[in-house]
């Protein structure tokens, strides 16, 4: 082993050997258990229980299409909002306080986000807040409420994402353009927008992956079990519900190893998936 | 030169203060070591409770009392949250991290619990006989051998505003046309919420021990309309349980317009500012909600007919237990004796107002709102929820479903025929004694 290499280990080791026990082990482990009742093999039988039963496949069919829709108002919303506000602080439009703006916006992300539901159920609280009307009450506006108070806090991550790459791009080729008697909009469609498509593509994927993972600002807002009738109940509800149990339902670790491995595996396919079709094909335009 | 001498020194420096570090630890582990050791000489208690609100009377005053009358034991009161207790407690048992003592919850869980052997029998435990078997039932196995010491019962009933009723000119209603009567006249003078009651999907276990619990014994004929439930006979679709319904049904016109979304603490809030002429609560929270100087009245469930006597639900609220695992059952067993004498009841009913203790003693009740609540009970049919023993057993738990079931039908058009309906076919589904009743 030459030198580099031993210094190579050397520094990786630590990272490798939290990232083994702390998220390859605890994954086996819960694959491994996912196949057992108590201690006996009883192979998929955790997994048809849960495809089958009347009322646990419906709870998971709807929980799972409420993660579809959490994850395409986050992504329809926050993308966007994120490439205009990120737009906007690298146009030199924003002639001051670009450092002010770009802090503001990131600060929300790192708040606790028990803070964060904790406010928001405040600020529309028919009680006390601004809006007359039960959000989170009712069952066509609770989730895409909850949906949007987790955009707004997550916001910085894809505007910090995207402004990076637009500052990347050289000036000299915007001025170019510009010399060449390109308006801002076509500038922007045209030069920019080509130049951080792959970031747009990382973007969309980690919201998937973090939507498909999301769990806490619904527990924190409305419990174990999320209403009103189970209106936004997610995976990762779900998931905590069938493992650790809640209220008087007992929990049932074998049963929640099982949901948690078919939400592993639906998060796998997804990204999988989207790696193999849409990244590959984002080519990085050549300067 | 002088720049390296005073690397060196600088070096040296830190060497020095490693090494007095060094020391300083070989000699504080030691030190720490010996001083566990001397403390393990005394035995320590931890109880398991979800009741974290009563946690500083507990630490400021249960647990000195026991302590001082018994030197060597020391009690370390470990409370969880309410929604999490039984889940967490039921992981603890299968861990072996479980306290010593456990508070139990009536019939449900704790029946679970004393299948599973993870709570010791308490036959022959000193001074159990203070306690009537009708108390003692929620905590005994089927041939009736008890598992913990009964500690406290609770009710659930309105608290009402005084000076809007006075202002309003209204009474405390007795029957179902009063209370709707009460409720009609508050909402037509506009100024104030009718009625304050929690429902949000978090919060929906009160709509069923304050709601449907409170409101149904009258209709379904207390505890009989419970037993013929368990065994069977009766449908939950029948008339008795479908007016139980209704009569829940009936407060919807009344309830704030944004009730979809006001959890348990903002109708406490609603009412406590004086903006809810009446609140639907439990004896519980008598401190919060009614204290000194508050003008403010308790009403019980109302009847149909005038003259006709009234059901008070008792709900059994908890005991305590002793872990099968536990290494320190005697000195647990000590405690839970304790547990049953007069002397912890009286200092029970005074710092915790609104949990009545169960013993047979007489106790005296100095909170007059808590007095309020416990006279309800006179002349009243006393009767405990329905559902809690055999139902609260299988797959989907009956609590979760009808708390959910109570819960969109108040806040959606769901009318009680549909969400009794949609109870009975729950039950249907796993309950073997139901089963017939499709």
């Amino acid at each position: 082993m030459s030198k580099r290499h031993r210094k190579l280990l050397l520094f990786t080791t630590p990272a490798l050997a939290f990232f083994l026990a702390f998220a390859v082990f605890p994954l086996i482990g819960t694959i491994y258990i996912s196949f057992y009742r108590e201690t006996k093999f009883v192979g998929l039988a955790n997994f048809k229980f849960l495809f089958t039963d009347e009322t646990l496949s419906s709870r998971f069919l709807s929980a799972f299409l409420h993660n579809c829709e959490f994850f395409i108002i986050a992504a329809a919303v926050q993308l966007p909002l994120a490439l205009l506000m990120a737009a906007l602080l690298t146009s030199g439009r924003v002639r001051r306080m670009t450092g002010f703006y770009r802090t503001i916006l990131f600060i929300p992300s790192t708040l606790s986000v028990v803070i964060v539901g904790f406010i928001w159920r405040l600020i529309i609280s028919p009680l006390w807040g601004i809006v007359d009307y039960p959000l989170l009450g009712e069952k066509a506006t609770a989730l895409p409420t909850i949906t949007l108070m987790s955009v707004w806090q997550y916001l910085g991550i894809p505007l910090v994402f995207l402004y990076s790459a637009l500052l990347a791009i050289p000036s000299n080729i915007i001025e170019a353009a510009r010399v060449d008697g390109a308006s801002d909009f076509r500038i922007f469609f045209r030069i920019k927008m080509p130049l951080i498509a792959p970031q747009i593509g990382i973007i969309t994927i980690l919201t998937f992956i973090w939507t498909f993972n999301g769990f806490d600002i619904i527990f924190a807002l409305n419990g174990g079990m999320p209403g009103p009738d189970f209106s936004t109940d997610v995976l990762g509800t779900l998931f905590y519900r069938t493992f650790f149990g809640w209220g008087a339902d007992q929990g049932d670790q074998n049963l929640g190893a099982a949901t948690a491995t078919v939400i592993f595996l639906i998060i796998l396919l997804g990204t999988a998936g989207y790696f193999a079709t849409i990244q590959r094909r984002l080519k990085v335009s050549q300067l | 030169m002088v720049q390296t001498n005073y690397c060196d020194w600088e070096k040296m420096k830190i060497r020095k203060a490693s090494l007095v570090f060094a020391i300083g630890i070989s000699l504080i582990v030691p030190a720490s070591v010996l001083a566990t050791s001397a403390v393990a000489a005394t035995t320590t208690l931890t109880i398991e409770s979800w009741r974290g609100d009563d946690s500083v009377y507990w630490k400021k005053t249960l647990i000195p009392m026991y302590e001082k009358a018994n030197p060597g034991v020391k009690i370390v009161w470990a409370p969880s949250t309410s929604n999490e207790y039984d889940s967490a407690l039921s992981l603890r048992f299968k861990g072996k991290t479980a306290g010593d003592v456990i508070m139990c919850r009536p019939y449900g869980t704790t029946k679970t619990f004393i299948k599973n052997k993870n709570l010791i029998p308490l036959t022959g435990l000193p001074g159990l006989t203070n306690f009537t078997t009708q108390s003692m039932q929620s905590w005994s196995d089927a041939s009736g051998v008890p598992y913990c010491v009964p500690s406290a019962s609770v009710g659930a009933g309105f608290y009402y505003n005084k000076d809007i009723f006075k202002k309003l000119n209204l009474t405390p209603p007795k029957t179902q046309a009063e209370f709707i009567a009460v409720l009609e006249a508050i909402k037509k003078d506009g100024k104030y919420t009718p009625l304050a009651a929690a429902g949000t999907s978090a919060d929906s276990w009160a709509l069923d021990q304050m709601g449907l619990e409170l409101v149904g014994p009258y209709y379904w004929k207390g505890d009989a309309g419970g037993v013929a439930l368990d065994n069977g006979t009766r449908k939950a679709t029948d008339p008795e349980y479908l007016a139980a319904f209704s009569a829940l049904a009936s407060w919807k016109p009344y309830l704030p317009k944004t009730f979809s979304t006001m959890g348990y603490t903002d109708a406490e809030q609603l009412f406590i500012l004086g903006r809810a002429a009446i609140l639907v609560e439990g004896s519980w929270s008598v401190k919060e909600i009614a204290p000194p100087g508050k003008n403010v009245g308790i009403f019980g469930a109302p009847v149909a007919k005038a003259g006709d006597k009234p059901y008070v639900q008792v709900l059994a609220d908890h005991g305590f237990g002793v872990n099968s695992a536990s290494p320190n059952q005697a000195a647990a067993k000590k405690l839970l004796t304790w547990f049953t004498t007069k002397e912890f009841a009286q200092a029970y009913a005074t710092g915790l107002p609104g949990f009545f203790p169960l013993s047979k003693d007489k106790i005296t009740i100095d909170n007059p709102m808590a007095q309020a609540w416990l006279n309800l009970r006179d002349g009243a049919i006393v009767t405990a929820p329905i559902g809690m023993d055999k139902m609260n057993t299988g797959t989907p738990n009956f609590f979760s479903v009808m708390t959910n079931i109570l819960n969109v039908m108040m806040t959606t058009k769901k009318t009680p025929a549909e969400a009794a309906a949609d109870f009975q076919k729950s039950l249907s589904s796993w309950y073997p004694p139901q089963a017939k009743n499709k």
